[in-house]
């Protein structure tokens, strides 16, 4: 079922066209992320979702609600968090999310409750008395999803939410938005990060100049561009001869010796995974390990673009 | 030509330099002093040659064109040189470059100098733009080369004062707003607090009741030296040539707070948090609850209940919370008191009630100017506006939450204005309370009191929301204000100087549009003489600033959305 549809979405800055009449839907539920060169249109997109901008062409709609003609109702339905952090650093955690409970208007009586959960879901109960100037980067970016889960959204837009982040802290961030995909949110996400939008996302669009250049699941997107997708195969018994059969298998464009393994390349349209497996099995491979990698974003982003900005 | 070698390296100089030509308002504020320069030239030129029939009865009358041009930019000077200084550091600081900037070879004082020295070329363009006009009172006759000199000389001096004063706040200050703020403040304490305290004990006891005759009196606390920190009171001096000697405090000064910059450049450098005074209220609150705590009293937590943003704007980035208010009103409450007490057994008399009024008014505009100039400006500038919009809170919300902490502050302020006003009804009720415009006279000062500063206020804060930088809201709010209370002043007086209609032709009622002559004539009582007085120059007063009140108030209100998301798309 679609829950986010976008139409032929137009948006200008004065002369400058940041977006230039892209369309794609995601369905509800989906973990949608969003990639693109700086200036690509990918915050301007979202900003429009988030009722921040006006379009100048076309139409946005979030469960069926119009973005630009319902304002208001979509502001109950999103949770948006910018590529900074926007938190006040003035306040105390806890003030700070009973400031947007207020400003949610949710009742005095749910409000204890509903941030508590909130900080439990973000792993921030600890911090709840300590100033918000006094977290970490990490820990400001996660009071942030705290403060967008208060009202419940069904929409989370996430702009850059890693982005500052050290390895720890998008690695927390990464299994945070595992457990809300898990919960039923729909989440749109950009990031520069290609790789962990790869374990992440259910889907991805790759914009640049304004324009879609891909959107689908990554599989599919996989398959259009006729990508290369490699395993790392460790054998007991890689002789010269067993190389050689391997390469001469359909579907396996190259095997590339490496140190302690070998590293195959192979078209998954038309050879499966478990068929590889399979097939070097029958060619009496002994395997220690076999471990196809995961789909090589990069790869897709930079065919698909040419660095060029709005 | 000079080898390259030998002229020293200042890039902070040439960036500055740079950085204040390519901004429009540097165009502009030139363009507003300009005006109101030459307006002012062409009222005193008017005013010196309406009393003489001939030509040749002109000549010797360059004297009064002089002292007006040297008394218009000594206050154009304390006007516009901390709208240029004093946010040249503190910008730095909010924009994180500072650090960087430490990091070079180049030292603190280079950093300070180089700043400075910019600022002091800056204003020096705007002074340069009087050169013409002092040509044409010099042309004039009747100044001698002292007085020319002495004059030249002492808005230098002042120049280089203000500059020192404002570069000295913006180095101490964490943001522009407080730096702006407290560069004023220091400024007016030392143009008039100083001279009238200063006056208040020549007629006291210390220094004997009549001059001259107390125990202070020749000594170095004699209250003669301490206008000496104004360069605009040396002015007298020049005949017997002491100007020299004379300026020597307000050199001291300079280096006073040249050096002050230097030292705070690096200790407050890298300043986070809030205000130190709200820092110790804060920390006074938590030292009670402890003390509560401990004695097993309940402590109500101070948490938002339906009105987030007001309750942030009062209780936690302003001073406008009850209690802080109370903890800094009350010692000024008592300060203002024990003054007027002061001044009534003094017998200062009317103009010095009228003084204090004009200077706590003025003072509470400038206050409410600044926080109304930063009331969405902050939150554009520290990034949280955005999130805030996408709340379901409508942008009127918002605004008309926003500037809740400013009407507190309004209204505290008006009260202290008020008390002034109550003071001189009991002292002067005592000596004479005779007719009807003694009534109008303390209307009138009521109702400037109340009107004027929530007109400015909102004036202030409609700029702030179409402003996207913060500390360009606050200087266009304060050139806003200055034009409003000053330039309307000198358009409206050029005209009625040329024409001189007579005093009961109702077109004289136009100069109450502008504040400054408004209250200077609901102060001196002279409001009564106008045409209608005093009841219908009164009431039509009152109407116009209402008017801008309201005004303001509802463009700022009904076009919240509009002005919030001015990053729209066309």
């Amino acid at each position: 079922m679609t829950f986010v549809q976008i139409d032929n979405l137009r948006v200008k800055y004065g002369k400058l066209e940041a977006v230039k009449g892209i369309s794609f839907s995601i369905p509800k539920g989906a973990l949608f992320g969003f990639i693109g060169p700086n200036g690509a249109g990918k915050s301007s997109t979202i900003k429009v979702l988030a009722t921040l901008l006006k379009p100048s062409g076309g139409t946005a709609s979030i469960g069926g609600i119009d973005v630009a003609k319902n304002p208001a109702k979509i502001r109950r339905n999103i949770g948006y968090v910018p590529d900074f952090f926007g938190v006040y650093e003035d306040l105390t955690v806890r003030e700070y999310l009973h400031f947007f409970a207020a400003a949610y208007r949710i009742e005095r009586a749910k409000r204890e409750g509903l941030i508590a959960d909130a900080l439990a879901l973000t792993d921030l109960t600890g911090k709840i008395d300590a100033p918000v100037d006094g977290l970490s980067r990490g820990m400001k970016q996660r009071l942030s999803l705290a403060r967008v889960l208060l009202h419940d959204p069904e929409l989370l837009l996430l702009d850059e939410p890693a982005s500052g982040l050290d390895p720890r802290a998008r690695i927390e961030m990464r299994e945070l938005l595992k457990e809300l995909q898990r919960l039923g949110k729909t989440i749109i996400i950009s990031s520069h990060i290609l790789h962990e939008l790869a374990q992440l996302c259910t889907r991805i669009g790759i914009i640049e100049a304004g324009q879609m250049m891909a959107e689908g699941p990554l599989d599919e997107i996989f398959q259009r561009l006729n990508l290369m997708r490699v395993v790392h195969v460790q054998l007991v018994n890689a002789t010269d001869e067993l190389v050689a059969s391997i390469k001469a298998l359909p579907g396996v464009a190259g095997v590339e010796p490496q140190a302690d393994r070998l590293a195959i390349q192979w078209r998954e349209g038309e050879l499966a995974v478990e068929d590889l497996h399979e097939s070097i099995h029958k060619l009496g491979g002994r395997m220690r390990m076999f471990q196809p990698e995961a789909l090589d974003m990069e790869t897709a982003f930079m065919k698909l673009t040419e660095g060029k900005t709005a | 030509m000079l080898n390259a070698r030998y002229i020293p390296s200042l890039p902070l100089l040439a960036k500055e330099l740079l950085e204040i030509s390519a901004r429009k308002r540097t165009y502009v504020l030139r363009c507003v002093f300009a005006t109101m320069l030459f307006i002012g030239f062409a009222v005193a030129y008017v005013s010196a040659s309406s009393r003489s029939s001939r030509a040749l009865d002109m000549l010797g009358t360059g004297a009064p064109i002089f002292e007006f041009l040297f008394v218009a930019l000594f206050i154009g000077i304390a006007f516009f040189m901390p709208a240029i200084t004093a946010g040249t550091i503190t910008s730095e600081k909010e924009q994180g470059t500072l650090v960087l900037l430490m990091l070079t070879p180049m030292r603190p004082w280079e950093l300070v100098a180089q700043k400075y020295l910019s600022r002091l070329i800056a204003m020096g363009g705007f002074l340069l733009l009087a050169l013409p006009l002092f040509a044409v009172a010099l042309s004039l006759g009747g100044i001698d080369e002292d007085s020319m000199w002495a004059g030249l000389y002492l808005l230098v001096v002042t120049l280089l004062q203000v500059g020192a004063v404002s570069i000295a706040v913006s180095a101490w200050c964490r943001g522009s707003t407080m730096a702006f703020f407290l560069s004023y403040v220091v400024v007016a304490t030392m143009y008039l607090g100083i001279p009238l305290i200063g006056e208040v004990l020549r007629n006291s006891s210390m220094y004997g009741r009549s001059y001259g005759n107390g125990l202070l009196t020749g000594t170095i606390l004699d209250v003669e030296h301490w206008q000496f920190i104004c360069p605009a009171f040396l002015f007298d001096a020049r005949p017997d040539g002491r100007v020299l000697l004379a300026s020597v405090p307000a050199w001291i000064s300079v280096a006073a707070f040249l050096l002050i910059a230097r030292f705070a450049l690096i200790r407050r450098a890298a300043l986070t948090g809030a205000n130190p005074l709200l820092r110790c209220f804060r920390w006074l609150d938590h030292a009670f609850n402890r003390i509560d705590r401990r004695m097993g009293r309940k402590v109500a937590v101070d948490l938002p209940a339906m009105d987030p943003v007001a309750w942030r704007e009062v209780n936690r980035r302003s001073l406008a919370n009850v209690r802080y208010l109370v903890r800094i009103f009350l010692p000024v409450h008592v300060c203002l008191f024990f003054l007027l007490v002061g001044m009534g057994t003094n017998q200062v008399g009317g103009d010095g009630y009228a003084v204090l009024s004009c200077v706590l008014l003025s003072l509470s505009v400038l206050v409410l100017v600044v926080m109304g100039a930063g009331v969405v400006a902050t939150e554009r500038s520290q990034q949280t506006l955005e999130v805030l919009l996408t709340t379901p809170m409508s942008a009127r919300d918002i605004v008309r939450q926003k500037v809740r902490a400013l009407t507190r502050m309004r209204w505290v302020l008006t009260v202290l204005l008020l008390e002034i006003l109550v003071f001189r009804l009991l002292v002067e009720t005592r000596s004479r309370w005779d007719d009807s415009s003694d009534v109008a006279r303390v209307l009138g000062a009521a109702e400037a009191a109340i009107v004027i500063p929530p007109a400015f206020a909102w004036m202030a804060a409609w700029i702030g929301l179409r402003v996207r930088r913060h500390g360009r809201a606050v200087i266009i709010a304060i050139v806003a204000a200055v034009g409003w209370s000053v330039g309307v002043g000198l358009l409206l007086l050029a005209p009625l100087l040329i024409f001189e209609p007579s005093d009961h032709n109702p077109i004289v009622l136009f100069l109450l549009l502008s504040p400054v002559a408004f209250v200077g004539f609901a102060e001196s009582g002279e409001i009564s003489r106008l045409p209608g007085g005093p009841w219908v120059p009164q009431l039509l007063a009152c109407a116009v600033y209402a008017g801008v009140w309201w005004y303001f108030r509802s463009r700022s209100l009904r076009n919240a959305d509009d002005l919030l998301r001015r990053d729209g798309p066309t």
